[in-house]
């Protein structure tokens, strides 16, 4: 990770959004039978201004009423998962060394599940808003500037309920960033990034509220948690030889959990011993420090290179699971005076190489990090209860540790396209106060993850046929030579979450109750699923381009856990009790018609 | 062409359609867990109201593994019936005797339902075992009692293994009043009460309700008294105030049809037994009642729950300060 991105300890994913066509209009879309979207693009003003806007929506939720009809049908009413977003970008031409990009992204998935019998529903959603804008600056053809001003939202909320009992949890961030970055190319050998960032965050931290029947129960004032984060960075990609590439960079960043802010002080019977009370933007706490970071990559020959790679982050953000059989429920926690920022120690070494006249792309990569000051919630952790209460006083903290190996190779020409992908890792934590202190897996520990993707392409012959009037003999294979196919494949494999299961039962007062494992010691099932399509498209007209796609999830309708819970069928009284394991997966076998168009 | 080809087309569909008619959202997995070594469980209770002489009771089962099945009958089987148990209290130690329904008179059933929460009927030739004071010490009225403000000393021994545990009777704390209130209809209601805390800190609490008008078979309603949902609480959030607060009806397996899960009715007599426990009790009872409300579903957190017991044994001894009160049904 380089000097100009921070905030995580593990990794960034950036995403930009392509702009918006400034010569003429373009409308792209597919309609399909799950999911349907749409981008519209096109000039505002011609060659100086430009827009693009699009949308999706996935209704698969719609079907799957008429997947489970009947009996069935009643007791999973209204369950599903679909999601939405849109997305749009406006692009200025102020002058040719200014420009202007104003951009927005909306987005929600909601999950929602329903278990008749026994009333047991729940419902996800979860979603990001953004807004930013942009301006890029030409100082000379050598600097040049981004200043961004970011607004960013991030809701989850988790709705559950068993008959008349309802519980929701919710969290979120709201950000406001500003950033200022600069990219200078002093010679042909150096490309330098420096600039700096600030961040005002206001989280929410889990909340909750409760409700039985018409009795609302008080769960306590949210307290939410502001916090000033801050960096500065410079980085430095350049070419010591013609062999020698060195990425180096510094970051310093600081944090500073701030006012107005109420800290319930806990013994270890969890009586509150003092209340402190933070005035507006009083400083609560301070955190902060140097993050270097180092790639060396060697060519060894023409074909082959090897690399090595030394970071060091903080992360003053952290992310907490909250359930402990496997519900989704990632709640993100932020540093403050009790909680320390992560910090996270990476080594990585590779080895690339390609094959057979770089036809074949092949590397193997060995990692190994350590992280400290990781956040679990503590054993016995009943969400809730916020009554005079910090949530984050219901965190206990530990260490991790994570390596693995990744094998990767990619057939990069021809018909025939595609790559394997292998990762083989392990990632364990160590808290005093849980497990009695034994190292134990994340959730997230996936010893295998394998992804294979390929694709073939046939090519249109190009005999002049117009297909829609054929109607002789051999009218299929001719059809078929009258389009281009392109036939894919995907298939997806990794290790399945580890969860906390209970053990063993007992009775007390008569009641039934669990004793659970070690933590995370269990497995749920693997997760693996294949996925193919074909796509066919016709002749290119003049304004109008067209294409079909079959597409085919889940080909063989792998029921992936989503979620495990345990359901008590029958009454102990007269014998009848049984305890059974019960799987939530979201989908089997999806086949989608889409027809995608382009004008 | 065409033609041939839509129907290619539906059938596949059809095929496909078929495919998902057959694979709901959810299904019955088997998840193989190792067996766990059965554990020592510990049900005990040492009580005082200030008036009778109330034996202690112990209960001692061990745990069952995850997925095996659970009847009453399986229960007793899992009694231990070889342990030694004493207390210990001002220094002498009492020892406890086992005594099995098998062997007693019809009059215990009443104490062996009110601890399992079911009716006396339920436990018609079910071999009930408890650990209390010998049966020769009650008979001569002279025998260990539970008395307010004392700590009792728990030692269980069974097959090698010493587990122990301590509690304390607190000061008993009386409600200043009890009265039903309508709820949501004419004739459904809550029980309500007005509590004053005392003024130190650390103060904890349990409500019990038991409905002691007839049912249609002549019978009490509530064989015993039932804690309803979060049943104690402690004085963090009003240390030192008068205030009111009201509980729902406990679930009971044994309502006439006519009854309101939840509620109580304007006819129901209600004993109330009011507790004070010590804080031990609390941490126990407060996260042993969320684990059994919630039967595993997925929104509990694995819970462990926090033992009063040493040596490697699950459970909880309590030790309770009871007062009485009654709602007279109109």
């Amino acid at each position: 990770m380089p000097a100009n991105y921070g905030g995580r300890l593990a990794s960034v994913l950036e995403i930009s959004m392509k702009e918006g066509n400034s010569k003429q209009w373009q409308v792209e879309g597919g309609i399909g039978l799950i999911s349907s979207r749409l981008t519209v693009q096109g000039p505002i003003k011609k060659d100086v201004s430009s827009f693009i806007i699009s949308g999706r929506r996935t209704y698969a939720d719609l079907f799957i009423p008429l997947f489970t009809k009947g009996e069935k049908g009643q007791a999973f009413k209204g369950t599903g998962y679909y999601f939405y977003d849109l997305n749009t970008k406006l692009n200025y031409i102020l002058s040719d060394k200014d420009r202007l990009f104003l951009s927005g992204y909306f987005g929600r998935d909601v999950f929602n599940f329903n278990q008749g019998e026994d009333g047991f529903r729940t419902k996800v959603p979860w979603g990001n808003a953004t807004t930013s804008i942009r301006w890029n600056h030409l100082f000379n053809d050598k600097l040049f500037m981004n200043t961004s001003l970011i607004f960013s939202d991030y809701d989850f909320s988790f709705e559950i309920g068993q008959s008349d009992f309802e519980l929701k949890l919710f969290s979120g961030i709201t950000d406001y960033n500003a950033k200022l970055d600069f990219s200078y190319y002093p010679t042909i050998r150096h490309n330098v990034k420096f600039g700096a960032n600030y961040i005002f965050h206001e989280f929410t931290p889990s909340s909750a509220s409760a409700r039985q029947g018409e009795v609302e129960f008080d769960t306590g004032e949210i307290i939410r948690q502001y916090a000033h984060e801050g960096a500065f960075y410079i980085n430095d990609e350049f070419d010591l030889t013609d062999r020698l590439k060195v990425n180096t960079g510094l970051r310093y960043s600081l944090f500073a959990h701030v006012g107005p802010f109420t800290r319930y002080r806990k013994d270890l019977l969890g009586n509150t011993t003092d209340t402190l009370y933070y005035k507006n933007n009083e400083t609560i706490q301070t955190y902060g420090g140097l993050e270097p970071r180092m790639t060396v990559r060697y060519q060894l020959n023409n074909n082959s290179s090897v690399k090595a790679a030394y970071t060091f982050n903080y992360q003053y953000i952290h992310m907490a699971t909250i359930s402990g059989v496997s519900l989704p429920a990632d709640l993100w926690v932020a540093s403050s005076d009790i909680v320390k920022p992560q910090e996270g120690t990476q080594y990585a070494a590779g080895y690339f190489r390609n094959l057979m006249d770089n036809r074949y792309e092949s590397s193997v990569e060995l990692y190994y990090k350590t992280m400290l000051n990781m956040v679990e919630y503590k054993e016995g952790y009943l969400p809730g209860d916020n009554i005079m209460n910090n949530t984050d006083n219901n965190l206990t903290f530990g260490d991790g540790e994570s390596y693995g190996i990744e094998l990767f190779l990619k057939k990069r020409t021809g018909d025939l396209t595609g790559w394997v992908g292998y990762t083989l890792s392990k990632t364990t934590r160590t808290f005093e106060a849980i497990n009695d202190g034994e190292p134990f897996p994340t959730k997230y520990d996936r010893r295998h993850d394998l992804s294979v993707v390929a694709s073939y392409e046939i090519k249109r012959s190009a005999s002049p046929v117009d297909s829609d009037t054929s109607q002789s003999k051999g009218g299929i294979k001719r059809w078929f030579k009258s389009k281009d196919w392109t036939f894919s494949g995907a298939f997806v494999f990794a290790t399945g979450d580890a969860i906390t299961l209970p053990v063993s039962r007992y009775v007390f007062e008569g009641n039934i109750v669990n004793e659970y494992g070690a933590r995370n010691s269990f497995r749920m099932a693997d997760y693996h699923r294949l996925d193919i399509g074909v796509t066919w498209k016709g002749k290119k007209r003049k304004r109008f381009e067209s294409s079909w796609n079959l597409s085919v999830y889940n080909v063989y309708s792998r029921a992936n856990p989503y979620f495990i819970y345990f359901d008590n069928e029958g009454d102990w009284d007269d014998g009848t009790l049984e305890i059974k394991a019960k799987q939530v997966s979201l989908f089997p076998i999806l086949p989608s018609l889409t027809w995608n168009f382009k004008f | 062409m065409n033609k041939i080809l839509h129907s290619t087309y539906w059938i596949t569909g059809l095929i496909l359609l078929l495919g998902i008619l057959l694979y709901g959202c959810e299904k019955e997995i088997t998840i193989d867990i190792p067996p766990a070594d059965p554990k020592l469980v510990i049900e005990g209770i040492i009580e005082a109201d200030g008036i009778n002489q109330t034996p202690p009771v112990v209960m001692l089962t061990k745990s069952t593994g995850y997925f095996e099945p659970t009847s009453l009958s399986a229960l007793e089987s899992l009694f231990i019936h070889d342990a030694v148990v004493s207390i210990r209290v001002d220094n002498v130690d009492y020892p406890l005797e086992e005594l099995c329904l098998n062997n007693l008179d019809t009059s215990f059933l009443d104490i062996a339902a009110s601890f399992l929460g079911v009716s006396p009927d339920q436990l018609n030739g079910f071999n009930y075992c408890i650990y209390t004071v010998p049966l020769g010490n009650l008979i001569t009225n002279n025998y260990l009692y539970g008395e307010v403000g004392k700590t009792y000393a728990l030692t269980v021994v069974h097959e090698g293994t010493t587990y122990t545990s301590t509690t304390q009777i607190p000061q008993l704390v009386e409600l200043d009043s009890v009265w039903f209130k309508t709820q949501d209809s004419d004739s459904l209601g809550f029980a309500w009460a007005r509590l004053t805390d005392p003024s130190q800190l650390g103060n904890a609490y349990r409500w019990r309700a038991r409905r002691i008008n007839q049912n249609q078979d002549g019978e009490p309603k509530d064989p015993t008294f039932v804690p309803p949902s979060g049943s104690s609480f402690e004085d963090k959030f009003f240390n030192g105030a008068s205030f009111e607060f009201a509980y729902d009806r406990g679930l009971v397996d044994n309502d006439d049809p006519g009854d309101a899960p939840r509620y109580f009715n304007k006819e129901d007599t209600v004993a109330i037994k009011f507790c004070t426990i010590d804080m031990d009790v609390y941490q126990f009872l407060r996260i042993y009642e969320v684990e059994a409300n919630s039967n595993g579903s997925p929104f509990s957190s694995p819970t462990t729950i926090p033992t009063n017991i040493t040596g490697g044994g699950l459970g909880l001894w309590a030790g309770y300060g009871a007062t009485y009160d009654t709602i007279i049904g109109y």
